[in-house]
């Protein structure tokens, strides 16, 4: 059974919401000095709840992805103290079950794409323990915002993992989610004791969905395109800064390092970009990848070609965060059109 | 009740020719002086940039301290003019950042104050004691 | 089309067409409305992509010492602090005047979403000198707001004056919120026209300057502390680290506090149009001693 249950008003999901937050982190979309991410929410204003209604249930993804809350930025995952002359090692403590309210189906589809890698054998045991104590409530998009690309990538209404999706009523105002997995379920029996109600319907949202690109075509057209000196050009622009990776729903680079003080230590894993000069630079001093071009172009033929290889789907969800905050205009768009161009040259 | 019992940790950085050996002279004088400072021994006081300063912080120090020749008795002539530009500007930035720039000391202390060199350390120990620990550099990893 | 982009086109093409350079650096429309990109041209048919407007932000001048660029003569599109970013460069021997084709633009005062830069409002230097430069092209449409004196020196302060005036906690906490939302991508400093060490200290593994925690507040203080200082008295005000950040993080203040401080003590100093050294390149006795036996404790 899909259990549909619905709130009387946004507000009424919120404090619902907030009446399991001894059990859930609850974490929502926020403007904070007008950048927007997603946020633990606790205590709000009148303000802050209208922004979180606004973002949550906008057509556009906010800036930051929910990638922070299943693959955080730094990452403790040993501590190490020296005592009596012997090793202690501990673990840190487990994740708390979160909910994340408001993501967007493409946040859902790039968690998939990093399943495929961090899920896969051999699992990573931090992401696994995350992402089995998320909960994730997705607004399906009604249309596509500025700087969207999801059709092309198919993934407008793609929710496959999502655990409850969300819809608003505009007749009504009402808010409706549909559970639609064993975690949603747990959730929407919850929340239904904290005074949401049953629905009989749920309201399908009127995004048109247009054919994706097919990712074999894409890939073999990035082969092609190797070659190109547009490489060359597209590098020559780029100023190699990390925003790209750091803003991208499906970057998953990291790199593990140590901190240690004294008698004691951690060992913390952290975002780490393949923009940056020393990201392949091995212990001898040699890098692979030596040049701006090399970067540039592995960060694109990672997404469009070696992904679709390696898991079988493009690297990129088209949520246009890339380009809509790299300083000098490059988005996946800029490489997309022209091999698009390209092939059909031929 | 904090006061009584909290030591602070300072980072001294001594410039080689005076303020070092000011440091030796209390020494060999039997001059006694808190423990809480370490000293290290940088080859001139513009040695120490920015980023030393604010590394002794992020490990734990509660004051640093940087010690050079007076002005005008530089080994290398305009080693402590540089340091007096740099460390005014990191003071104001630190300032500026709501950091606090009083648990950084600049001061110039020669081969022969040796009662200076006591003076300065015991009056910043006594001022870092009052203020208490500092957390606003820190990195907050394995602070016991 | 404007005028200055009519004869940015006409003198690309010519200098292309006459081998006088390989290639023509400038700014050509992006992908989005509103956007202007970096591009390079190389033959004199594409010399048409080029234009110059209000959404030419992007400092060019750092491009010229990537590596990509040597070995070639290079015509290149500069407004104001851009050039000042280049004359600097040129100061500190980094590049030769010779190698390259400078043509000077009269900038119109760029754009900050829907308004006029902040930091263009308070600019006195928007068109590179004429003995500077190889040409310069003027006539660009001046937005009411840019025509007369910039807005004076001291109101371009406005923001810092206001956090001075705060107490310090509150000052703290600020910067405590600003710096919380850095993701250390180094946008910041790959933007910024003048910072241009062949290796940044951040990037180096041995001494290995930066922890990479990002959950740190020590380590973004650290990092912010030290660009800030890097770049303090080079800094040309062009805004270029405030427009980049992802998280729009106000990291300007931090450059203009540095920049005043050493202009209260050391004289007036703009980098770029006054000859170098710049005040921390040089150090001397007769400046204030701060921490003297009376001084500053």
């Amino acid at each position: 059974m899909k259990p549909v249950i619905a709130a009387k008003s946004f507000e009424q999901l919120l404090k619902a919401l907030h009446q399991l937050s001894s059990k859930y982190l609850v974490v929502a979309p926020t403007t904070e000095d007008g950048v927007e991410h997603y946020r633990p929410i606790t205590q709000m204003s009148e303000e802050q709840k209208s922004q979180v209604e606004r973002l949550s249930l906008r057509n556009q993804p906010p800036l930051g992805s929910v990638k922070p809350f299943l693959f955080p930025d730094s990452e403790i995952y040993i501590e190490f103290t020296k005592k009596d002359g012997k090793l202690d090692v501990q673990t840190p403590r487990a994740s708390v079950p979160q909910i994340i309210l408001g993501a967007k189906p493409c946040d859902v589809v790039s968690l998939e794409l990093i399943d495929k890698v961090f899920l896969e054998d051999p699992v990573d045991g931090l992401y696994q323990e995350k992402r089995d104590n998320t909960v994730l409530i997705v607004n399906q998009c009604d249309e596509m915002g500025a700087n969207c690309r999801c059709d092309d990538f198919g993934v407008q209404r793609s929710t496959g993992s999502a655990d409850l999706l969300m819809s608003k009523d505009e007749s009504s105002g009402k808010i409706l989610l549909k559970a639609q997995s064993e975690k949603g379920n747990i959730l929407a029996e919850e929340l239904l004791k904290e005074g949401m109600e049953e629905n009989p319907v749920f309201r399908e949202p009127k995004v048109p969905v247009k054919e994706a690109l097919e990712s074999e075509k894409i890939q073999q057209a990035m082969d092609d395109f190797f070659e190109s000196p547009f490489w060359e050009e597209l590098a020559m622009r780029c100023i190699g800064c990390a925003t790209c990776t750091f803003y991208c729903p499906t970057c998953h680079c990291y790199d593990i390092r140590d901190f240690q003080r004294k008698e004691q230590g951690a060992r913390y894993r952290t975002w780490d970009s393949c923009m940056f000069p020393d990201y392949t630079r091995m212990a001898g001093g040699h890098n692979p990848r030596p040049t701006r071009k090399d970067r540039v172009q592995n960060r694109f033929y990672h997404k469009l070609s070696y992904f679709v290889k390696n898991e079988g789907a493009l690297g990129c969800v088209g949520c246009g965060r890339c380009g809509e905050k790299c300083p000098v205009g490059i988005s996946m768009d800029t490489v997309l059109n022209r091999i698009g161009g390209e092939v059909n040259d031929k | 009740m904090m006061q009584d019992t909290f030591e602070p940790k300072i980072i001294a950085f001594c410039c080689n020719w005076c303020s070092y050996a000011g440091a030796d002279l209390a020494g060999t004088g039997r001059l006694k002086y808190p423990e809480n400072i370490r000293i290290i021994r940088v080859p001139c006081s513009s040695r120490v940039d920015s980023a030393l300063v604010l590394r002794a912080f992020q490990n734990g120090a509660d004051g640093v301290m940087i010690a050079g020749c007076h002005p005008g008795d530089c080994h290398y002539d305009t080693g402590n003019y540089h340091t007096r530009k740099r460390m005014m500007l990191l003071k104001s930035l630190m300032e500026f950042m709501g950091l606090d720039e009083e648990r950084l000391l600049v001061k110039w202390i020669s081969g022969n104050e040796a009662d200076r060199f006591k003076d300065t350390v015991e009056s910043f120990t006594s001022k870092l004691k009052k203020m208490g620990a500092s957390g606003k550099v820190r990195d907050l990893r394995c602070a016991k | 089309m404007c005028k200055i982009t009519e004869e940015l086109q006409q003198i690309a093409a010519e200098l292309l067409k006459e081998g006088k350079v390989d290639l023509v650096l400038g700014y050509t429309k992006g992908e989005q409305e509103e956007q202007s990109v970096p591009c390079i041209v190389t033959q004199p048919e594409d010399a048409s992509k080029l234009i110059f407007d209000e959404y030419s932000e992007k400092a060019l001048s750092k491009y010229l010492l990537e590596e990509s660029f040597q070995d070639k003569k290079v015509a290149i599109v500069l407004k104001g602090c851009d050039q000042r970013a280049f004359k600097l460069m040129q100061d500190e021997s980094r590049l030769g005047r010779e190698d390259v084709y400078l043509i000077g633009v009269e900038c119109p005062g760029m754009k900050w979403g829907e308004d006029l830069s902040p930091f263009c409002l308070h600019c006195d230097y928007r068109t590179p000198a004429k003995e500077d430069v190889d040409s310069l092209l003027t006539g660009a449409d001046i937005p009411e707001a840019m025509q007369g004196e910039p807005l004076d020196h001291e109101d371009s302060f406005t923001d810092i004056n206001r956090l001075e005036k705060m107490s310090k906690e509150e000052r703290f906490e600020f910067w405590k919120r600003q710096l919380n939302r850095c993701k250390r991508c180094y946008t910041c400093r790959n933007a910024c026209p003048v910072c241009t060490c062949r290796v940044c200290v951040f990037d180096r593994e041995n001494p290995d300057y930066i922890d990479r925690a990002k959950d740190q507040m020590a380590q973004h203080q650290f990092y912010h502390v030290i660009r800030a200082f890097h770049v303090s008295d080079r800094c040309v005000s062009c805004g270029e680290c405030a427009r980049v950040c992802p998280e729009g993080i106000p990291l300007h203040l931090l450059n203009q506090k540095l920049l005043r401080e050493l202009d209260k003590f050391y004289g007036e100093y703009q980098a770029g149009i006054d000859e170098v050294p710049t005040p921390l390149s040089h150090a001397n006795a007769d400046e204030p001693d701060f921490f003297g036996k009376e001084g500053k404790a």
